[in-house]
């Protein structure tokens, strides 16, 4: 299997199909008629364990395929460590604003949070992509 | 505290998003137009082979002064060159030596350039 071919089926398999299959979960509970169905669906950080792996593959796809990339590959590793690290607090911190009377309101602001790590680390994974790529076809360019 | 930590925490993470989806751009038109690059070259040493390959002496010299303009061959055509040294046209052989030269030298600048980047 060529490197293209390798990245393009890592993106489309372990990046946006899990990503599709986690932002679906809103409109289901839409569909479900819930109206807490934002909050319900990202709030108790499903999106920030998806980051982090997404960060961590991405990581290791460019120690594959890009060896010269060394750093990119090492940010991608911090971020993805980081995101884990994140998941712990946000989830104690769900669970306890869950006892609170008007918990609702906080659950808001936790879901936005996990969209956001979700957003980044898909756009830090197509990013990726895209430098694999470029670096796999600077290896087969005759000329620089 | 909690609520304004979130807020300042998304709001970061929605700037970084944004300004790699924009370098993600600036990065595809530039690996797009390797990908052109190379199938450019490609399309080059393909002409070249078909060149090479042929009975008549004006385009075989047409395929190897191609070679010698390109500096850059695949193993098909570097063996066609190749074989051409033995060939009963003295123009014929000349004009290969030549382009193994400038394949040798551009090899060597490259292999140079590599070193002193790494």
């Amino acid at each position: 299997m060529t490197t293209e071919k390798r990245l393009r089926e890592w993106l489309l398999w372990k990046v946006c199909l899990p990503f599709i299959f986690i932002a679906a979960m809103w409109p289901v509970g839409c569909a479900m008629r819930r109206p807490d169905a934002y909050e319900r669906a990202f709030a108790h950080g499903e999106f920030l364990i998806f980051g982090a792996f997404v960060l961590l593959e991405a990581a290791l796809e460019m120690k594959h395929s890009a060896p010269d990339d060394d750093w990119w590959s090492d940010v991608a590793r911090v971020a993805g460590i980081v995101v884990i690290f994140c998941y712990g607090f946000v989830y104690v911190l769900v669970v306890q604003a869950e006892e609170k009377p008007n918990f609702k309101h906080d659950l808001v602001f936790y879901a936005c949070f996990s969209c956001s790590v979700a957003l980044a680390a898909l756009s830090i994974s197509i990013y990726s992509y895209w430098r694999a790529k470029g670096g796999a076809a600077s290896r087969q360019l005759p000329v620089e | 505290m909690n609520h304004s930590l979130l807020s300042i925490s998304s709001a970061v993470l929605l700037a970084i998003a944004i300004t790699m989806v924009i370098a993600t751009f600036r990065l595809r038109v530039r690996v797009l137009e390797k990908y052109k690059a190379i199938e450019w070259s490609r399309q080059q040493i393909t002409r070249a082979l078909e060149l090479c390959d042929s009975n008549d002496v004006d385009d075989i010299m047409n395929g190897l002064q191609t070679v010698r303009a390109l500096g850059f061959a695949d193993e098909q055509l570097l063996n066609r060159v190749g074989q051409l040294l033995n060939h009963h046209d003295q123009r014929v052989i000349e004009h290969a030596q030549d382009a193994l030269l400038a394949l040798a030298r551009r090899g060597l600048m490259a292999i140079s350039t590599k070193q002193a980047s790494s």
